[in-house]
């Protein structure tokens, strides 16, 4: 080192004469070795050293060395266009900056890593359980083969999925050929398999052998998670959708990261595909068999944004589900005659109540209603959202004790008028396998005399079958009839 | 639960009459027009002159089921009965009528609902003759619950 020291640094009033050291030029050229022409981000590199300045622009060759763009600023990068402004094809690339002893060179692939389909999956109930839905005006159920995010040319958009389609104000869902909602139970980790690469207005996508990976964040990738042109990528979410019953908006954030062989990452395209997750109970619990026992989005949609948060518990999905309709339906109780407009006994199966899901939801037969129509709208949504309850009658003509009827301001034993005490039967909601009751129709006097003023409004949620009885009725009444109901 | 009543009212069944509901030019001449909900081809509702009309009708129907639809189809309020021509039971006042005459179930809300449900019950088209009424009443909730049985 020392020799070296003395002849670099020359003293003053004595130079070598004749004796020029090389130059020692310090130029570094790195960029990704794959770029994406469609994402976000268009191919930028860096230069360093004491030199860089020498090589401050850039130029783009083909894999035959012809100059595909002759001049780009490393600051803004290639966008994937020729000089005319045309769209370059995926391939083999270099680009060149600097000239002479300055020049370096990088040689890079053009991939087209765009979203084609993306599917949803399952693995049998083991860590995750996917459920069907229905669009009930189509009457159509979903195809749980298909793919839920599609796109026929990747062109079309431009690295990113289309969005879920919105819910209206009509509580309708259209179901989109582009994107759909999954359902899942409320303790799946989802696992969904994306398709990356299409042939494109870039050419083939040329994704195989590109040495490139899918990641996202929370996701844990399925295999060795490269993408190839046609192949699939599965990826399976690192943690439970919750513990509770609601709708998870999320996007699955892919990122297809390209490596060099100094182990140097970048994110050349990243991808949201859009999800939108109604977390169930379970599956269906109907008994009757049918598509409409799936879940219906337009039913599922506004009731799980409304019972968000709420514990992934049989009993507690009920309890909001009661209160839910109770206060917040815009309901009101028929105080004429308690009279259904939502539900009849129909079909070869009139043991059972055919309730009217869909009017219902439109509220076609507007917004007065009675016990038959709130246990149907309880049985439908709660059977909906898996938590298994069936419909029951109680009979027959009996007094009551006070109640507030729903959309009503006052406690009353009459709630059709002097000489109107008493209803001729009741509809309710109980468990199938204990003699619990859930009531959306009247909330109950709770305190220790139900059948005079005070009253303590008692929402009726689970309420021992014996203790609803007694709270209800001032004359003798039982069950006379419990089913688990039909859809409309 | 089907067969249960089966067993329980099997010799009820037996000669029952049954009606096939209303025929369209049936529903036509009482201002009914088309059926604006069509749950199956035994229930529809339809707008009538004043209100509208809810029909039922079950060929398959035993005795306790048509009676308990009738029950069920009942508002909550406890109307009173009343005399329909043509029907088996009827309950209810000016502005609201349940009847059921053999296997089938009406329900007619508006002004004018017991003459409106008569003409129904007239019109009604008996789908084939058997023999015998529908007379089993079963107004005992303990006597339901002993035939429907509880879903355990």
């Amino acid at each position: 080192m020392l020799p070296w020291l003395l002849l670099a640094c020359p003293s003053a009033g004595n130079d070598p004469v004749g004796v020029e050291p090389a130059p020692s030029i310090d130029v570094t050229l790195a960029a990704a070795p794959a770029f994406d022409p469609a994402s976000a981000t268009p191919l930028t590199w860096t230069v360093s050293g004491k030199d860089a300045d020498a090589a401050a622009g850039g130029r783009i060759l083909d894999e035959n060395g012809e100059v595909v763009r002759k001049q780009v600023a490393s600051g803004v990068g290639w966008d994937g266009r020729d000089d005319a402004g045309a769209l370059a094809t995926t391939g083999a690339y270099t680009l060149v900056v600097g000239a002479d002893e300055h020049q370096r060179e990088h040689p890079f692939v053009m991939v087209r890593a765009g979203l084609v389909n993306a599917y949803a999956e399952d693995d049998g109930g083991t860590t995750a359980t996917r459920v069907p839905l229905y669009w009930s005006g189509r009457r159509h159920i979903q195809d749980v083969d298909a793919a839920f995010v599609t796109a026929d040319a990747i062109d079309d958009i431009e690295g990113a999925a289309t969005a879920l389609p919105p819910v209206g104000d009509n509580l309708v869902v259209a179901e989109s050929d582009f994107a759909q909602p999954l359902a899942y139970t409320f303790d799946s980790r989802p696992i969904i398999t994306v398709q990356l690469g299409d042939t494109s207005s870039y050419g083939a996508a040329n994704l195989t052998g590109a040495g490139l990976q899918v990641a996202a964040e929370g996701w844990t990738v399925l295999g060795d998670g490269a993408p190839a042109d046609g192949g699939m990528i599965t990826l399976q979410r690192d943690e439970p959708l919750s513990a509770t019953v609601g709708v998870s908006e999320e996007a699955l954030g892919l990122r297809v990261v390209a490596r060099d062989d100094a182990g140097a990452s970048w994110t050349i395209n990243e991808l949201d595909v859009p999800l939108r997750i109604y977390r169930l109970l379970d599956g269906p619990t109907w008994e009757a068999e049918g598509e409409r026992y799936f879940p219906w989005v337009n039913a599922v949609d506004p009731a799980l944004r409304a019972l968000e948060g709420t514990a992934a518990e049989r009993n507690a999905v009920l309890d909001a589900l009661v209160r839910w309709v109770y206060e917040d339906n815009g309901l009101s109780y028929d105080t004429v005659y308690g009279a259904s407009v939502y539900t009849t006994y129909a079909r070869n199966d009139w043991e059972k109540a055919n309730f009217d899901m869909g009017g219902y939801l439109s509220r076609k037969y507007g917004v007065v209603v009675n016990c038959t129509d709130c246990a149907g709208i309880i049985v439908g949504f709660g059977n909906m959202l898996g938590a298994d309850v069936d419909y029951a009658i109680i009979g027959f003509n009996f007094d009551l004790n006070y109640i507030l009827a729903i959309g009503g301001d006052d406690y009353t034993h009459c709630p059709f008028g002097p000489g109107g005490c008493g209803f001729s039967y009741h509809a309710v909601s109980v468990s199938p396998e204990s003699d619990l009751i859930w009531d959306a129709t009247l909330a109950l006097d709770g305190d220790a005399d139900p059948g005079s003023a005070p009253h303590d409004e008692l929402l009726v949620q689970a309420i021992d079958a014996d203790e609803y009885l007694e709270r209800l009725a001032k004359t003798r009444t039982e069950y006379a009839y419990q089913a688990q109901g039909t859809l409309q | 639960m089907l067969t249960l009543l089966s067993l329980f009212f099997g010799s009820a069944i037996a000669g029952d009459v049954v009606f096939a509901g209303l025929t369209a030019d049936a529903r036509t001449a009482l201002g009914l027009g088309v059926p604006t909900f069509i749950d199956s081809d035994d229930a529809w509702r339809a707008t009538a002159p004043g209100g509208w009309v809810l029909h039922h009708w079950n060929v398959d129907a035993t005795a306790a089921e048509a009676d308990f639809v009738f029950q069920v189809t009942t508002v909550q309020a406890r109307l009173p009965a009343l005399v329909i021509p043509g029907a088996d039971q009827a309950v209810g006042d000016d502005g609201f009528v349940v009847a059921r005459r053999g296997n089938v179930v009406v329900q007619v809300r508006g002004a004018g609902a017991p003459a409106l449900t008569a003409k129904l019950l007239a019109a009604e088209t008996p789908q084939s003759a058997i023999v015998g009424p529908l007379t089993t009443t079963l107004d005992e909730a303990g006597t339901l619950r002993d035939a429907f049985g509880r879903r355990r």
